[in-house]
């Protein structure tokens, strides 16, 4: 079957196979993709009779010179370098240690895995104990090495740094999982090999798992950073509805939510979304030219 | 081999059409009009959950045992934003239900996008007394210009909670006015307790302190006043109570509920509405009341909050005497009078309060007394086209001045600027 010439007929059958999913793909990817680029230029447009009066730039022009908008976008990308080389990092050490060990290591992977599967409200709203100043837990235990109380959620110097926290922490389960599943991948002869040339553990680790370990490294580090630019929910419900105190936690997809959903200013909402598109997709791209270099698939 | 694949193709294909049926089938109708023998159905969208769902519930009850033409059915869309974001999500495919609960504040983007009916007709069905005895603060609320595009329903009004345990223990008393606020404050303050406690937002009692002070932030002429000085001296009343230690934002609890039950400040300036939640988690221990706001420059007036009922565009006309004749319903001093008691809403007509019903309720429920008391200085915000995005803007100038300590008069200098821009953009378009 693999080895059959494509034909009329071949196409024809692997489109039917695939058509469930190319129209799910359609209606609720491409085609509001589509419809978003070409909203981004509307500025003049009843969303409600989709009639076009006026078509320009000036949606683009408007984001750009808006304060807001900037300070979303300084907020998102304060955020993403915040969570994404943290979370990498800690993630690896623990997925590192969990491998060495055998004994409750389930109950361990069990354990980090939890906050990925509970739902994000559930979440938020806990984290909003632990950070209140009055009666919170995070406070308290600050308060035993004589740290005096932060308002984490009301002070906007700190607001982005309890967000930051919460998202890393959250986070955590499901990249140790993958770095498990990295690691778990890696042949035990080359470590074997490596011990018997008299590399010690650390040349072992630099030498032979950071290497080998690229490939997911390289996922983790793709996922999270999309999902960081697309930070919403926790924002939403860790400040209950709010960007932050003193927009301190506003960014692109909270400011997009804000101009679609309550200032009803579509056009503009697209622009931002169109941002949000190309800001992602510019990364993706470096990361991808990145990995060709960098990243060792075995 | 042949005929697995036949069978496969086979199986896609229905697979496919079946998909496709169901993408593209008509929606059912909302309406079962047109037989004598069944009822007309009334779709309802409410931001309603929980008991005042359930309470809502009873209320169409009795509305569809009162007659056999028309049953009204209510769909919590469970908080406004997703009822507002359903709405939205309606009005662009065409499938928004007959009735629906919105903010009187958007009316006029609704009326603007052209999501709703007016109510003219139903209005000019009742008489000049049935209408005088809707509280004015309500049907200026339902009005856009000289016609009326809603009916009040869950309505609230601000009242102060106050823990009278504090009060007894350093010899004080409710204050009548904000400045003997502010003095308790002095007092209160030394044993680490704030006089004053509010929500997120002081922004509903600014707009009380201004209506006291007789001014109107934005006429409905577009005329902006948000920056003049009493705006600017009004709003400095309460920032410099913060800075004083006197009084205290909720910040991202919301509401200022759990610090009021725990002792935290002696008076607690809410929504009437928010009574529920403060006795669900007040201990029994706890000693508490409310009272009216206290008065500015010798003057009352708090802000009404909450919902009215709109008709959506799109009904057929059935639908549309049976929305009337439901709305009408709602407005009689039987239904307003049941439907404050069960919620601890106010009642919507000077009937229903005086009524001997709600008079006896109101003798076991002493504390739901001061909403009541509020409504004939109560008063609706003027709304206008764009009156959302105002809105965002307003609460943003109100957390800039609470958590980065913009000075009054700069946050409202721009908030003005920024109704300016918002109330000409919408005029030019």
């Amino acid at each position: 079957m693999i080895k059959q010439k494509p034909s009329a007929k071949t196409t024809l059958i692997a489109f039917l196979y695939l058509s469930p999913m190319l129209i799910i793909i359609g209606t609720f990817y491409l085609y509001p993709i589509v419809m978003s680029f070409a909203m981004s230029f509307y500025t003049k447009y009843n969303f409600y009779t989709n009639k076009v009066s006026e078509v320009g730039l000036s949606n683009f022009v408007t984001i750009w010179t808006d304060p807001d908008f900037i300070e979303a976008l300084k907020n998102t990308i304060i955020f993403v370098v915040g969570v994404v080389p943290l979370s990498v990092i800690i993630a690896l050490v623990i997925a590192i240690l969990l491998n060495k060990i055998n004994f409750a290591a389930g109950f361990f992977k069990t354990v980090y895995f939890l906050p990925f599967v509970t739902s994000t409200v559930a979440i938020s709203l806990i984290w909003q104990w632990i950070y209140n100043s009055q009666y919170g837990l995070l406070d308290a235990f600050l308060g035993i090495f004589g740290i005096k109380p932060i308002d984490w959620l009301n002070d906007p110097h700190w607001a982005m740094t309890a967000l930051i926290i919460m998202t890393i922490w959250q986070g955590l389960g499901f990249n140790i999982i993958l770095f498990l599943a990295g690691l778990s991948n890696i042949d035990k002869r080359y470590e074997q090999v490596a011990q018997i040339d008299g590399a010690n553990t650390w040349q072992r680790f630099r030498y032979i798992t950071i290497p080998l370990l690229s490939p997911m490294t390289f996922l983790v580090s793709v996922t999270s950073i999309i999902s960081g630019f697309k930070v919403f929910d926790q924002i939403f419900v860790l400040f209950g509805g709010n960007p932050g105190p003193g927009k301190s936690t506003l960014t692109l997809v909270f400011y997009l939510y804000e101009k679609f959903y309550t200032e009803w200013k579509y056009g503009i909402a697209a622009a931002a979304g169109v941002v949000l598109f190309t800001l992602t997709l510019i990364i993706t791209v470096i990361q991808v030219w990145y990995s060709k270099r960098h990243v060792h698939y075995v | 081999m042949k005929k697995s694949r036949i069978i496969a193709i086979l199986a896609m294909i229905s697979t496919l059409c079946v998909f496709l049926t169901a993408c593209g089938s008509k929606k059912a109708s909302t309406s079962d009009q047109g037989t004598t023998k069944t009822p007309v159905k009334i779709s309802f969208w409410t931001g309603l959950a929980g008991p005042y769902e359930k309470n809502l519930n009873k209320v169409i009850t009795d509305f569809n045992n009162s007659q056999k033409k028309y049953k009204v059915v209510a769909t919590s869309q469970e908080t406004y934003d997703k009822l507002n974001q359903k709405v939205m999500a309606a009005a662009k495919s065409n499938s928004l239900p007959v009735l629906g609960m919105a903010s009187y504040t958007s009316l006029p983007d609704y009326k603007n996008n052209g999501f709703i009916e007016n109510l003219n007709a139903m209005y000019k069905g009742m008489s000049a007394s049935q209408k005088k005895d809707i509280y004015s603060a309500f049907l200026s609320g339902s009005k856009i210009g000289n016609s009326y595009y809603s009916i009040p329903f869950s309505k609230s009004t601000r009242v102060m909670y106050v823990n009278e345990d504090i009060l007894k223990k350093y010899n004080l008393e409710i204050p009548k006015t904000w400045e003997q606020m502010r003095k308790d404050g002095e007092v209160l303050k030394e044993h680490g307790i704030y006089a004053y406690g509010f929500d997120q937002s002081f922004q509903m009692e600014w707009e009380g302190l201004l209506h006291a002070a007789g001014v109107t932030p934005i006429t409905s002429a577009g005329k902006v006043k948000l920056s003049s000085s009493k705006a600017i001296t009004a709003a400095n009343f309460v920032l410099d109570m913060i800075k004083d230690g006197t009084a205290k934002s909720a910040g991202s609890d919301i509401y200022w509920t759990n610090s009021f039950v725990n002792g935290k400040s002696a008076f607690y300036i809410g929504s009437s509405a928010g009574m529920t939640a403060i006795k669900q988690v007040a201990p029994s221990s706890l000693n508490w009341t409310t009272a009216v706001v206290p008065s500015y420059e010798g003057k009352s007036g708090t802000e009404v909050a909450g919902n009215d009922i709109v008709l959506f565009k799109g009904a057929s006309q059935e639908q549309k005497q049976g929305a009337y004749a439901f709305m009408k319903y709602l407005l009689t001093s039987k239904a307003t009078t049941k439907w404050a008691m069960l919620t601890g809403y106010v009642p919507l007509t000077k009937s229903a309060v005086k009524s001997k019903e709600y008079q006896a309720f109101l003798k076991s429920n002493k504390r739901a007394k001061a909403a009541v008391e509020s409504l004939p200085d109560s008063f609706s915000t003027k709304s206008f086209v764009g009156y959302n995005e105002y809105y965002t803007d307003e609460l943003n100038a109100f957390d800039s001045m609470l958590t980065k300590q913009t000075p009054a008069k700069d946050a409202l200098t721009n908030l003005a600027k920024q109704a300016k821009k918002i109330i000409s953009d919408n005029k030019n378009n």
